[in-house]
């Protein structure tokens, strides 16, 4: 047999509306009438978005930075002491490998004037007498070099070269921050989770104590002919409310920490010779917002009608 | 055609004795019944019953032609929405006014502004509480809280308005004037039960009178 739908007629349609309103006009007394418990409520959700969002941009961004980079490059550290003729054989001797696409070279005076330009160090390097940094070759192998095994080779057959007395894969290193980038991010989702659960349980114990507080109310409704879903009507609209509010005040928190964290990311920007900027992506800034207010409404919704069906006339 | 039909109607609360046990009655549409008997003796259970608070444990249970003990909860606001239910403590809620009580199953059903102001103005006129709209239940004695239960259950038009003590609380001046409007309703067709033990409003106003011991119907008598 089969199932007939209720038909909704315009009169049965206006008379939803009519009950939507009134649940919204209900909620919206309530979060005013409630300044404290709302605020706080806010508070706590949007607390609970913000730090591991920003630990989500700030990593993602941070990655999308070092992805940028050339992290095919190596550094080749000529023994100390040698001279113009040595640096030129070794870099002839690096060429004749083969799959370079070019090698520059940072003399011991190069790399000490930029160590005393960007990291502060001009008292302790006025102290040394004799300039201690060696001349470092950085070599950027062509595009036939792809895989890690075949720039290793490279650094391997590098590294055996006369005159060469060390030699750092920036790969290796890159590879270690960009994983740990990544551990990050997955915290940081994982963080999000905790502190979402948390913020489920928060609402769902505020409903509960709001609803023994009002069993009377909710009892009486009952008996007159009031579903489950009328009564829940109102504590969906304040889930909601509580969900989008939250959001936003959790991306202006997001917003007051990157901020805050700015000059960090300059003087990082300079060091690294990087150029990104933290910014809330629109794309985050939407998903946030509609994800919490969703899964607010959602567990709302569940514990209303769990918490409901405990209250009998 | 029966408003009310009863047949081998029980009731049986999990871990005690039968409430209510073998009932067989019919009630007419727009009869004034009334039901009697000592404490205990089942006049709560079958109202709480009828109203659906409670599931029958056997027997069949018939409103209006339609078996209403399977009932599926999704359906029991709707036909609740068709009952008036009135309590001997009233079940006021405290922080809404008059107006807004008795306007609570209106709202309920998403009714239209102008209507609900029109038939909470009715039924508050009818129960003499016109001037009281503003009022809050804590500022109103207790006849006039009884009278604003009325007009909450009668406010929906029901066709069977069922009153489990309404006078419990009252003194003998308030429980006649309170009778007073159920005979009122009563006589413009709607069908009125009240459970009560105050053998004076019986003996006053009863047309039809069921008896209740131990959870059996003992009597069923016309005035």
């Amino acid at each position: 047999m089969r199932k007939r739908w209720p038909v909704l007629t315009r009169q049965g349609f206006k008379a939803l509306l009519r009950q939507h309103r009134d649940a919204l006009l209900v909620s919206l007394t309530h979060l005013l009438k409630h300044p404290v418990t709302t605020v706080l409520t806010l508070g706590a959700i949007a607390i609970s978005l913000a730090l591991p969002g920003v630990l989500y941009l700030l990593t993602t961004h941070v990655n999308a930075a070092f992805s940028g980079w050339d992290n095919r490059q190596m550094s080749v550290f000529l023994e100390p002491g040698s001279d113009t003729q040595a640096v030129s054989m070794v870099t002839e001797q690096i060429q004749a490998l083969g799959s370079i696409a070019r090698i520059e070279t940072i003399t011991p005076e190069q790399g000490k004037a930029s160590l005393q330009a960007s990291a502060d160090l001009q008292t302790a390097l006025a102290t040394l007498e004799d300039n201690p940094l060696p001349t470092v070759l950085v070599v950027h192998p062509d595009v036939s070099l792809r895989s890690a095994a075949e720039l290793e080779s490279l650094a391997a057959r590098i590294a055996a070269l006369p005159g060469v007395d060390d030699l750092l894969l920036d790969q290796a290193w890159l590879e270690k921050v960009s994983a740990t980038l990544q551990g990050f991010q997955r915290l940081s989702i994982v963080v999000a989770i905790c502190f979402g659960a948390l913020v489920i349980l928060v609402i769902h114990i505020g409903l509960r104590i709001e609803l023994l507080q009002r069993r009377e109310e909710v009892t009486v409704t009952k008996l007159v002919g009031g579903s489950d879903l009328y009564m829940q009507r109102p504590f969906n609209y304040i889930a909601a409310m509580y969900g989008f509010l939250g959001a936003s005040l959790a991306l202006l928190l997001i917003k007051l920490i990157v901020w805050w964290l700015s000059p960090q990311l300059a003087a990082l920007n300079e060091l690294y010779g990087s150029h990104f900027q933290l910014r809330i992506p629109l794309r985050f800034a939407v998903t946030l917002i509609v994800a919490t207010s969703f899964i607010s409404l959602l567990s709302t919704s569940v514990s209303m009608k769990i918490l409901l069906k405990q209250i009998r006339p | 055609m029966s408003l009310i039909e009863c047949r081998h109607l029980g009731k049986r609360y999990a871990g005690s004795k039968e409430a209510l046990l073998d009932i067989n009655l019919t009630i007419q549409r727009g009869e004034l019944v009334f039901l009697t008997g000592h404490s205990g003796a089942g006049k709560s259970t079958l109202l709480r019953l009828l109203a659906l608070i409670e599931r029958p444990s056997r027997g069949s249970l018939r409103i209006n032609g339609h078996e209403i003990s399977h009932l599926p909860d999704v359906a029991i606001p709707r036909y609740r929405q068709n009952l008036g239910i009135i309590f001997q403590d009233h079940r006021l809620l405290p922080d809404r006014n008059v107006y807004e009580n008795v306007a609570l199953p209106l709202r309920i059903t998403g009714a239209e502004p102008r209507i609900v102001a029109k038939r909470v103005r009715a039924a508050l006129d009818k129960v003499g509480l016109l001037d009281k709209e503003r009022s809050f239940p804590a500022q109103l004695s207790a006849g006039q809280q009884q009278r604003v239960g009325i007009a909450r259950a009668v406010v929906n038009k029901p066709a069977l308005l069922l009153a489990d003590e309404p006078t419990g609380n009252l003194d003998p001046t308030l429980s006649a004037e309170i009778m007073r409007l159920f005979t009122a309703f009563n006589q413009v067709g709607v069908t009125v039960l009240v459970a009560t033990h105050d053998r004076s409003l019986i003996r006053q106003f009863a047309e039809r009178i069921l008896l209740l011991r131990r959870g059996r119907l003992q009597g069923d008598s016309h005035a």
